[in-house]
């Protein structure tokens, strides 16, 4: 009890941080003398707060839109990154010393190194120039549009955002499974008899998996650090495109509510991992309650 | 067998180091090996394979990257760009490891309250995405600012992580029989941390900063790509970026990024151009990171 109330205790100190430093960065001027700097954004940012509610209530629409849209593409993203990742991490993982395996690793190496953007450059070319072409169908908008909202646009920017959740996930995946393979209990089930599919399924993935979370959560904040890129070049009017355009064009209390919603959905991401991670790994239960 | 020819053996310090070193001979040097200089704009119409070409020009013998748009070459262009930009990176990765490494230090050192402080400054700025922080810091300074602002402006994104890394190594070394003994025996704990500590964190720091170099080029492409980049101060208004607009006259990586996005349908080297110079130098940074942690690692001795 007295865990759990100081795990709760952890997590709210987190958002409020998370909150009040985000919130604070949408208020910052640095092109000003310094105490006329301090004056502005104390008395702005102390309006935000006492006015919260009545920012909401004009923004929130916008906001919650946007964030709508952002979330679908996360999730699309993270999705791929874990039904591709996780199977090329376990090839490259257990068969570390073929040429499968170790293509699997370059190629997963190559997609954390390679930027977002050349990715989706790579994949607007291919959607434009060919897709759309043989398919006649309109994958990619290349004019922002906030009132059609077709299922076949995500298609675009959710491969270019999974690109590196993709490799990041496949490449702790396959270290991991290394990891867990040099362990001594694998040895002993080999020797029992037991088939390599069982051993996989077994023993290897239970104790690889809370690795491959972590890896999962890591690589959301890789595709929200990628998020402005990727809308940017897809036009897709998500909390990444707003928050650009919000910032260039100083409007602090919207540019606040946008990047309080991706701290507070990293933060909320990461607590859900971590309880996820508990119920699946009954040593860090164990950890957790001697602690 | 010696260090030196365990460390041949190590393909990726090899070619990590091959990699960097090349950059920075032609950082230094860039007028040895630029074929032309980058401001001198050839003829505005070429012929290539048979067809006459406006600028700018695709790849070909004369401008083996292609040319931009008032017909100068890219490849010079790039060479020149590359002191600007990998001082930038560099400098940025300092400021990133400074200030991790001070507060991982901090952490594991002193613990207590500070060291619990720091650890939930870092946990609060690793929930940020760097990209946007580095947007908002960058917008905020305004045009104008000077070269020690930028960085330091994007010197404070990324360096939670290695906040947490480092606070666990020092602690991990503090654990170590031979610093118990030092305490034992009465040496000062200011000596403690220079003469024990310090020199065995090095392992760790070196390919850290190797590594965040790598990743100060990537939110550099990335910036840059956005229209944000040091060198020219540029006002970017989103409309006009949907459009073509010729590139802007900077000869850093970012800078010659920037307006692109459409450009890559008719000509794609105008993007690919610096695109690949910076994925060749964040794989460089990268190999050499690889190369020196493994090399440095006590263990694989």
């Amino acid at each position: 009890m007295r865990s759990g109330l100081r795990f709760a205790r952890d997590v709210l100190l987190r958002l409020v941080l998370v909150f009040l430093a985000v919130s604070l960065c949408a208020f910052l001027t640095l092109d000003r003398p310094v105490l006329r700097q301090l004056y502005e954004a104390t008395t702005h940012f102390g309006d935000y707060l006492t006015h919260l509610g009545r920012a909401w209530g004009m923004l929130g629409p916008t906001v919650t839109a946007a964030y709508a849209r952002s979330m679908v593409l996360l999730v699309s993203a993270t999705a791929l990154g874990l039904l591709l990742g996780v199977p090329a991490g376990l090839v490259a993982g257990v068969r570390s010393s073929t040429w499968l395996g170790r293509l699997v690793a370059a190629v997963s190496n190559l997609g954390i190194l390679t930027p977002s953007f050349l990715w989706g450059l790579a994949v607007m070319v291919f959607f434009v120039r060919y897709l759309n072409r043989y398919t006649g169908v309109q994958w990619i908008l290349l004019r922002p549009s906030e009132e059609l909202f077709d299922p076949r646009t995500i298609l675009a920017p959710a491969l270019t955002l999974a690109a590196r959740p993709v490799a990041y996930i496949a490449h702790t995946t396959a270290a991991a499974i290394r990891d867990e393979l040099a362990q001594d209990y694998i040895r002993t089930a080999h020797s029992k008899g037991l088939s390599r599919w069982r051993v996989l399924r077994g023993h290897l993935w239970p104790n690889a998996i809370v690795t491959v979370l972590a890896a999962a959560n890591a690589s959301l904040l890789f595709a929200l650090s990628s998020l402005p890129v990727v809308e940017f070049i897809f036009s897709w009017p998500g909390v990444g495109l707003q928050l650009l355009t919000a910032i260039l064009r100083t409007d602090a209390p919207l540019s606040a509510l946008l990047l309080v919603s991706i701290g507070l959905t990293f933060v909320l991401t990461s607590v859900a991992v971590d309880l996820l991670a508990q119920r699946l790994d009954p040593r860090l239960r164990a950890e957790e309650g001697m602690g | 067998m010696t260090r030196l020819s365990r460390w041949i053996r190590q393909p990726a310090l090899v070619a990590g180091t091959v990699i960097v070193l090349g950059l920075v001979l032609i950082a230094l040097f860039p007028g040895v090996f630029a074929p032309r200089d980058p401001e001198a704009k050839g003829r505005f119409l070429l012929e290539i394979g048979g067809q006459v070409y406006a600028a700018p020009f695709p790849p070909n013998v004369l401008y083996p990257l292609g040319s931009d748009s008032e017909a100068r070459d890219l490849l010079s262009r790039l060479m020149y760009g590359t002191r600007r930009t990998l001082g930038i990176a560099v400098s940025i990765a300092v400021v990133r490891v400074a200030l991790g490494a001070g507060l991982g230090v901090l952490a594991g050192w002193v613990g207590g309250a500070a060291g619990g402080w720091a650890l939930t400054l870092s946990a609060v700025s690793a929930t940020f995405p760097s990209l946007l922080f580095a947007w908002v810091i960058i917008l905020a300074i305004g045009p104008g600012a000077g070269f020690g602002v930028f960085i330091v402006a994007l010197g404070l994104t990324g360096w939670a992580h290695w906040t947490q890394l480092l606070a666990i190594a020092v602690r991990r070394i503090r654990a170590l029989p031979y610093m118990v003994a030092a305490e034992a025996v009465g040496v000062p704990p200011r000596t403690q941390l220079l003469r024990h500590v310090l020199p065995n964190l090095l392992p760790l720091i070196i390919p850290t900063l190797a590594q965040e170099v790598a990743a100060a080029m990537l939110i550099l492409a990335e910036l840059g790509f956005l229209g944000v980049f040091y060198g020219e101060r540029v006002v970017i208004n989103f409309t006009e970026l949907l459009q073509q607009r010729a590139t802007p006259n900077t000869l850093e990586w970012g800078g010659l990024l920037a307006g692109t996005r459409l450009e890559v349908f008719r000509w794609y080297w105008l993007p690919l151009a610096p695109a690949g110079a910076f994925f060749i130098a964040i794989l460089g940074f990268n190999l050499l990171a690889t190369g020196l942690r493994d090399a440095l690692d006590p263990a694989t001795r």
